[in-house]
């Protein structure tokens, strides 16, 4: 398998002009709630809630994971899915919900 | 550019929507949204259609009370669960979201008038028709099987259920020293890792158990989603000489082991592929040879679930060909087919797959309802977590998204854990992957 | 028993610059504080910059920070946290005294691959760090802030709660041996471990102190408290 191949290809579709309609926070946030509860509601588990995260905190995870800076199993494949304005979006998404 | 589905959803809806552009006022009509399967697929979506407009009526019908959780279901076949852990049931869940449940079969349909036939002899109409109809097994493409063989003495169980308890049951009967032989399905399939995660888990519960078993996967195909970490977890775990040409990249400390593995892995270019099979003596006739099994397992090819056969949403492969903005099929207006029946892009046939359709589907079903076109940027996640033993996960993760219309691609570089990962990184996608399978199956049915 | 299969399957995943931890073999019965005693009596000296080391290596800082300062609401920070504390909270998850609290596995398995020297070695790391400042300070309403502060510095005999200082410090610093600090601690990790305790699916302590307090507190009285503690300033700069 050709790693650079992928790498290139990937690159040149993040490059393309995003579409007219961004997708929208909810959308993208309920993406995570596979693992992290519906909209963020989760207790008790081995993954962290993320209703009522603060916003900072959302999008530094984020930030993190994608760099690698913080370590993950998994994480650094979803953060790699999404851009920067789209943390954004899910942050405010998660913000917004009430954990009980 | 517009295909069949807009151009009539246009041409229906246009004029309505541009006369009351708010859902609210449809309030008067109330719209009916019809989920057929409550799956993993039909279950998220209806829920989360509920948690968008809890004013749309939403009815699922599902032939069973007891919904029996696919993913995860090989843990039963070494005992780590139960049948009763498998069990998710409708009630709270129903009367959580303010979902209508019909336990029954739908025999036909006239989905030009949007009317479903039940066998309990009554008639449904929808104003909007999800279809979420999981797979059928193809026992017979498999010359000498059949369905009531695999009722009876050579269990399929990629549908849990009995067959996945007579599994589980022949695995602990096997006598010392048998073998065990898994026939894995050609693709596209329900599960990409899950027979080899099958493998590996016979194969660790045999080492406990029956030091001397042999374990056989007799393969159609020379690769499969996970392989390069799966075979790196075996080749750590069960003495596994991994093949060559997975070689590239591989960590320093893989060895070539001399004792000979317990697991063993025939695939097409060695002649894995099966022929045909004689079940009373549980013979198997493959390519490059014949082997008696003690214990067979095997997953035959399969397509999507025979309702939507039956209602025509499939192509001449068998499975539903679906616009991909939104999952509404490319055969009737106002329907939308979800999950592994769909030919979904690039998506894998996943659980997590059809939970993450569905909540984009649901999303745009309440944009139709209110005469509004679905966003035109959807996003859909996926992860199969797998274990190539107890302690031992691993994973493919995607991001996918369109571009060009209607061609999905996935965002993240690459699918797969490194395959330089820390023991500690390998033993924590375990412990993930069993929490897991909580956390979804809250997400797709509580 | 699962624990005894983790450690078996774990001894053929050991790769090279990791160690087998032997030591826990079973799941172990709940502490007598005379088990407790010998075992925190018995903890090897550890070393700071290992436990440094071992904090990037074992994927510890992903969740509770480079320096033990968590990170969210979720995780705990192990920042100035007491070395008896560390030591014996990284056993329990190892030895199985959290196996019914279903969301442990994730710790359960990063901490059964360590060393009793290697446990020893990151609480030393995390006692050397200065006490952490909770990321989120959730506002605590007059009347239920009084509330925890009676809670906290007179308990309630009624109820058989003891003040949590007799044993966490006026000031949330920690107590002695195992007794954690509590001041600027996470909010969800708190409610989580006090709920754990509520219900019997954390049985790490000894005599069942914990859990019988735990039980007569009400969820409210739980979340103020939670909110009280990571209110606290930190108590300790950096050694």
């Amino acid at each position: 398998m050709n790693i650079n191949k992928i790498l290139l290809s990937s690159l040149f579709v993040l490059a393309l002009p995003v579409m007219a309609e961004p997708m929208p926070g909810e959308m993208a946030a309920q993406t995570c709630a596979a693992c992290h509860g519906t909209q963020g509601k989760l207790v008790n588990e081995a993954f962290p809630a993320l209703a009522g995260m603060p916003k900072a905190q959302f999008v530094q995870a984020m930030t993190d994971f994608k760099s690698g800076k913080r370590a993950s199993t998994l994480m650094i494949k979803v953060a790699e899915g999404f851009t920067p304005e789209e943390y954004e979006a899910m942050a405010d998404y998660f913000a917004a919900q009430k954990l009980d | 550019m517009m295909n069949r589905r807009q151009f009539l959803t246009a041409a229906s809806l246009g004029a309505l929507s541009l006369a009351l552009p708010t859902r609210g006022l449809f309030a008067q009509a109330q719209a009916h949204v019809v989920v057929l399967g409550g799956g993993v697929g039909g279950a998220t979506f209806a829920k989360y259609l509920k948690l968008a407009d809890k004013s749309i009526r939403v009815t699922v019908i599902e032939k069973n009370r007891t919904y029996i959780r696919p993913y995860g279901s090989t843990e039963v076949v070494t005992g780590h669960i139960g049948m009763k852990d498998l069990e998710v049931t409708y009630d709270d869940f129903a009367r959580k979201y303010g979902i209508e449940f019909v336990f029954d079969t739908v025999v036909g349909g006239d989905l030009d008038k949007k009317s479903l036939r039940l066998a309990g002899g009554k008639d449904i109409s929808y104003d909007k028709l999800v279809v979420s109809p999981g797979i059928e097994i193809l026992y017979d493409k498999i010359e000498g099987y059949s369905e009531s063989i695999a009722n009876t003495s050579i269990p399929n169980g990629w549908i849990p259920g009995e067959q996945t308890q007579l599994l589980a049951n022949q695995l602990k009967a096997m006598p010392q020293g048998g073998t065990f032989v898994l026939v894995a399905p050609p693709n596209p399939y329900r599960c990409p890792p899950g027979p080899y995660e099958r493998a590996s888990l016979v194969t660790e519960w045999c080492a406990k158990h029956n030091p001397n078993a042999k374990i056989v996967i007799l393969d159609p195909k020379n690769q499969f989603v996970t392989d390069k970490n799966m075979l790196l977890g075996w080749n750590r775990l069960y003495n596994f000489n991994i093949p060559a040409e997975f070689m590239e990249g591989m960590p320093s400390d893989v060895k070539t082991h001399t004792t000979p593995s317990h697991l063993e892995w025939v695939r097409a270019k060695e002649g894995g592929k099966v022929k045909s099979i004689d079940a009373a003596s549980k013979t198997v006739h493959f390519e490059a040879g014949t082997i008696q099994a003690d214990v067979l397992n095997i997953i035959a090819p399969m397509r999507a679930g025979k309702i939507a056969q039956q209602l025509g949403l499939t192509d001449e492969k068998g499975w539903c060909p679906v616009n991909l903005t939104d999952f509404a099929s490319n055969h009737f207006k106002d329907v939308y087919v979800l999950g592994d029946a769909t030919h979904g892009g690039m998506a894998p046939k996943s659980g997590f797959s059809a939970n993450s359709q569905a909540k984009v589907t649901a999303m745009a079903v309440v944009n139709a309802l209110a005469g509004k076109e679905p966003n035109e940027n959807p996003v859909w996640e996926n992860t199969c977590y797998a274990l190539a033993g107890s302690d031992y996960g691993l994973f493919v993760a995607d991001v996918f998204r369109l571009k060009e219309g209607n061609v999905m691609y996935r965002v993240n570089p690459n699918r797969y854990p490194s395959l330089q990962q820390t023991p500690v990184q390998i033993r924590q996608g375990a412990a993930y992957q069993q929490a897991w399978i909580r956390s979804f199956t809250q997400d797709c049915f509580a | 028993m699962k624990l005894t299969s983790v450690m078996t399957l774990s001894g053929v995943l050991m790769l090279s610059g990791s160690v087998l931890a032997q030591e826990h073999t079973a799941k172990a019965s709940e502490w007598t504080p005379a088990e407790l005693k010998a075992t925190l009596t018995a903890m090897p000296k550890g070393d700071a910059a290992r436990g440094k080391q071992l904090n990037q290596d074992m994927m510890c800082a992903s969740c509770h920070g480079e320096a033990g300062q968590g990170l969210t609401r979720n995780w705990p920070s192990t920042a100035g946290q007491r070395v008896e504390y560390t030591y014996k909270t990284l056993l329990d998850y190892a030895q199985g005294r959290f196996a019914q609290h279903r969301g442990a596995g994730a710790m359960a398995a990063a901490a059964s691959m360590l060393t009793h020297q290697q446990m020893a070695d990151l609480a030393v790391y995390y006692a050397a760090q200065s006490s952490p400042t909770a990321s989120v300070k959730p506002e605590l309403s007059k009347a239920d802030h009084k509330n925890a502060d009676i809670i906290v510095r007179h308990g309630d005999a009624k109820r058989l709660i003891t003040p949590c200082a007799s044993c966490h410090g006026v000031k949330g610093e920690g107590g002695i041996n195992e007794t954690p600090a509590l001041a600027g601690q996470e909010v969800l990790h708190f409610e989580r471990t006090m709920q754990a305790y509520k219900q019997s699916t954390r049985a790490s302590d000894s005599n069942g102190m914990m859990r019988m307090i735990a039980s007569n507190l009400t969820d409210d009285e739980i979340k103020s408290l939670a909110a009280y503690y990571a209110n606290l300033p930190a108590q300790k700069g950096k050694n």
